[in-house]
Formats: structure tokens, C-alpha cells, sequence
């Protein structure tokens, strides 16, 4: 008798059972995937962008000549506008470098407002007037897209990532402002966004690169000290660069294993 | 120990809950959530380009775009110059004037290789706006012809003296510039 008791007790709690897993277990898969279903329209729509973008066919590669820098700042202020970078010269995607080194073995480096104005006005130059410069020379700077990036390993709400094709991005709507990938980087190559709060760097102009189109620094460059291109096309000016010339990185010794690769570069230079 | 047996299904149940959730929003982009990776990406891939290409910009402007294309400045493009080029294209926005001034690149300054072109704005002209001898969109010095009309062109020996560019007779050397108009005067060819 008990013993049926106890079997009815336990059908009771196993009914119990599948019907609350259903409702538990089903009910926000349903109710998460219904809202994602009604997000997609517009996903598909955004889609429409670069029709037939495959990331996986594509190793993209920037390469800096620092021989051929001029200092001009178009392609800090081409950024700015392309990718709508605060103007204020605290917040940059790119910026240049100046290293001067001086008879007496100083070496100078200055930035007078990230290069966007250049360097050439009169203040920029006072200190060096009536030195003796043995060699001075132009670095422009961005995020260096590594393929072993700090800035994705410290995120903690799992916020940056890198794409297929290697370019690191961050998702603006998971990020929490926290700082951490700007403290992580080693390039200084992240802000935070003043006006949304949230960590935002180079992208290499994903939208772009994505529709054929060359990074905004490099298509205004005028001369040529930016070089932007794909390794998986042999054909392509960067494969041939990368083929014959030696190139360097910033802080190998860091294992980031950077993709912006500089020409000429000088022991200086971090 | 049904108590218990009912506890334990229920903490099954909450992380089998929490576990599906997770499954669900790892999967797809919830606005109110936000993108997931794959999204995300294409987001970022989608924003509209504002910089165009030189291209459009020959399309209207092709007389600019014949000096131009065969100077020594058709390196660079228009937006290089001019800024971004987007809102003029869509919607017909004036342009700004050009914002960068030629020293911004042609200033010699320490840092900028040998082989560019290079001057000392104190030594090339100081009193000259460079437009006078050098059209931005094709920049290769190009001198007035003579006679030339003298408006606008105030101080005659900034050009004329400088060796090389506008030599005039030994008997002019040390004359101020006072003394040029008094025979070299506007519309009177007899005494040029």
C-alpha cells in the first residue's frame, strides 16, 4: 500500500518535472529567439553593405615606410573624418611620431597634437633650431591588429574580438567601459570613446577594406608611406614588399605578433 | 530526503535555464542585448564609407582634374586636400576651401626625407603668398609673363632682383621699390 503511495508520488513529481523543464528550458529560448527573428530584418538590410565579403579569403597587411613619412598629418585628419574620431587630439585611431636624435645622443620625440596639424609650424620646431641632428625621421602610428592581442585577452565581458580576415574589433554594445584593453595595449593604440563610453581603436576601415576600397590614411597618403593589401594575392604590392624587403615590427619581443609591418625602423622606436 | 531530491531538481532546472539563455543570446543579435560576433562584424563592415575617390571627384571637376592629373600633385587626392568629400557628393555641401597650407607639407623641417621637395618659408619669397607662383593643383612654378598687369602685386622686387628667377639690368641694383612705378606704370607700355 505504501509502496504504492510512494509511486504515485513520484509520478506526481516526474510530471512535474517535463512539464517545468518544457516551460523553463523552452519558453526564453523561444521568447530570446522570437526577438532575435525580429532583429533580423535589419541585420539583413545592414548586410546589403558589402555584398559577398568573404573575411576568411582575405590576410590583410599595413605597411609603413617611415623613409617616405613627411609629417603632413592628412592621413590623422583623413581618420578623424572617415570614421567620425573625435577631434580633439586626445582621442586618435592614428597619430604620428617625430624621433629626432640630436649630436649629443638625445633622442627627441614629440606629437605636437597627434600630427594633425603636421609639424611644420614654428613651435613644433623652436627646440631643434641651431642643433646639430644626425638623424630624424617621421613614425606613423596605429593599431597594429596583432594576431596575438592582449587588448582581446583581458576583455572580461568578452567585448573585442578578432574577425576571420585578423582585424581586431570591438562590439560597442557589449562593451562596459572598463579601460582594461586600453591599460593592456602596448601600442597605446585604444581610447575610450568619449561620447558612448566605450573602448573604440583602428579598424583598418573595415568598411573599407571590406568593399575593396583602401584604408581613409592610405588612400589620402601623398606619399606613398602607407601601404595597405592583402597577402593571400601574390600579385598584390604588399605581398612583393613583404617577399623582398625586411621589415620589423613594434615590440616583437612582447610576442603580440603585430600586422603593421615598418620599413627603416629605428631602435628608438616602440 | 524528497526535500532534498526537490531542491536539487530545481537548482538543475535554474542552470539548465540559465545555460539555454546563454545558448540563445551566444547565437543571435538581440537588439536590446546587443550583436553577437558574427554581427558585430558585419556592423562594422557596413558603415559608409566618407572619403570617396578621385575618380567621382574628375566626373564635374574635369578642368581641374587635367592640371591636376599631370602635376606633380597627382599623388594625392582631392580629399587629401579638400577633407571628406561624402555630403558634397550626396547632397551638393560646399567644400571646404582647402584647409592644409603648402608649408604644412613643404616646410623644411627635421624629420622629413632629403629627396622631398622642401622650402624655408623665411627664405622662399616670405612676403609672396605661394599661389603666385604655384597653382596647388598643378604646382610647378609658373611665372607671370611680361608685361603683366601690376595689380596685386605690390612689392616688384620680391620678384624682380632674385637671381635666377627675374634678373634686371646691373643699372636697377639698389633701387627701392618706391622708384619702380614712377616709370614702369599700369596701361603705359612706352616706358616698359
Amino acid at each position: 500500500m505504501s509502496k504504492a503511495v510512494r509511486r504515485r508520488a513520484f509520478l506526481k513529481l516526474a510530471g512535474r518535472v517535463v512539464i517545468g523543464s518544457i516551460v523553463i528550458y523552452g519558453s526564453p529560448a523561444f521568447v530570446l529567439s522570437k526577438l532575435g527573428q525580429a532583429a533580423e530584418p535589419q541585420a539583413a538590410g545592414a548586410n546589403a553593405g558589402p555584398p559577398g565579403y568573404n573575411p576568411k579569403a582575405h590576410q590583410w597587411v599595413f605597411i609603413v615606410d617611415t623613409a617616405r613619412c613627411i609629417g603632413c598629418g592628412r592621413c590623422v585628419r583623413a581618420c578623424k573624418e572617415e570614421n567620425r574620431v573625435p577631434m580633439d587630439p586626445r582621442y586618435n585611431r592614428t597619430w604620428i611620431e617625430r624621433y629626432v636624435q640630436t649630436a649629443d645622443g638625445e633622442l627627441h620625440v614629440d606629437s605636437p597634437a597627434a600630427g594633425i596639424n603636421g609639424f611644420a609650424s614654428f613651435e613644433a620646431n623652436r627646440k631643434y633650431a641651431g642643433q646639430d641632428i644626425t638623424k630624424a625621421f617621421f613614425v606613423p602610428k596605429l593599431c597594429n591588429q596583432c594576431d596575438n592581442p592582449p587588448c582581446v585577452q583581458v576583455c572580461p565581458v568578452a567585448a573585442t574580438y578578432r574577425t576571420d580576415d585578423g582585424i581586431v574589433l570591438v562590439n560597442r554594445d557589449k562593451c562596459i567601459g572598463c579601460r582594461y584593453c586600453i591599460q593592456a595595449c602596448p601600442y597605446g593604440a585604444r581610447y575610450l570613446d568619449p561620447d558612448e563610453h566605450v573602448a573604440d581603436k583602428c579598424t583598418w576601415c573595415y568598411h573599407r577594406i571590406s568593399r575593396g576600397l583602401l584604408p581613409a590614411c592610405v588612400e589620402v597618403c601623398p606619399v606613398g608611406a602607407r601601404k595597405f593589401g592583402d597577402l593571400r594575392d601574390p600579385e598584390s604590392e604588399v605581398s612583393k614588399i613583404v617577399a623582398q624587403l625586411r621589415l620589423y615590427v613594434l615590440k616583437e619581443d612582447l610576442g603580440t605578433r603585430p600586422r603593421v609591418r615598418y620599413t627603416q625602423l629605428d631602435e628608438g622606436v616602440r | 530526503m524528497t526535500h532534498l531530491a526537490r531542491a536539487g531538481l530545481l537548482l538543475l532546472l535554474v542552470v539548465g535555464a540559465a545555460f539555454s539563455v546563454r545558448a540563445v543570446t551566444s547565437q543571435v543579435s538581440i537588439p536590446l542585448i546587443g550583436l553577437v560576433r558574427a554581427d558585430n562584424a558585419v556592423h562594422w563592415a557596413t558603415l559608409q564609407p566618407r572619403l570617396g575617390n578621385a575618380t567621382q571627384c574628375s566626373k564635374c571637376h574635369s578642368d581641374v582634374d587635367l592640371q591636376w592629373s599631370r602635376s606633380a600633385h597627382s599623388a594625392q587626392t582631392c580629399e587629401a586636400c579638400h577633407g571628406a568629400g561624402d555630403r558634397h557628393i550626396a547632397y551638393g555641401a560646399i567644400m571646404d576651401p582647402a584647409k592644409e597650407l603648402c608649408t604644412t607639407c613643404h616646410e623644411k623641417i627635421p624629420g622629413r626625407p632629403a629627396s622631398f621637395a622642401q622650402i624655408v618659408a623665411l627664405d622662399h619669397f616670405p612676403l609672396q603668398a605661394c599661389t603666385t607662383c604655384h597653382d596647388p593643383h598643378a604646382p610647378a612654378a609658373v611665372f607671370p609673363s611680361i608685361p603683366h598687369n601690376i595689380e596685386g602685386r605690390q612689392d616688384c622686387l620680391a620678384c624682380h632682383g632674385v637671381k635666377g628667377i627675374a634678373d634686371f639690368p646691373p643699372n636697377h641694383a639698389g633701387r627701392p621699390v618706391e622708384l619702380c612705378l614712377g616709370c614702369h606704370r599700369r596701361g603705359d607700355r612706352s616706358q616698359q
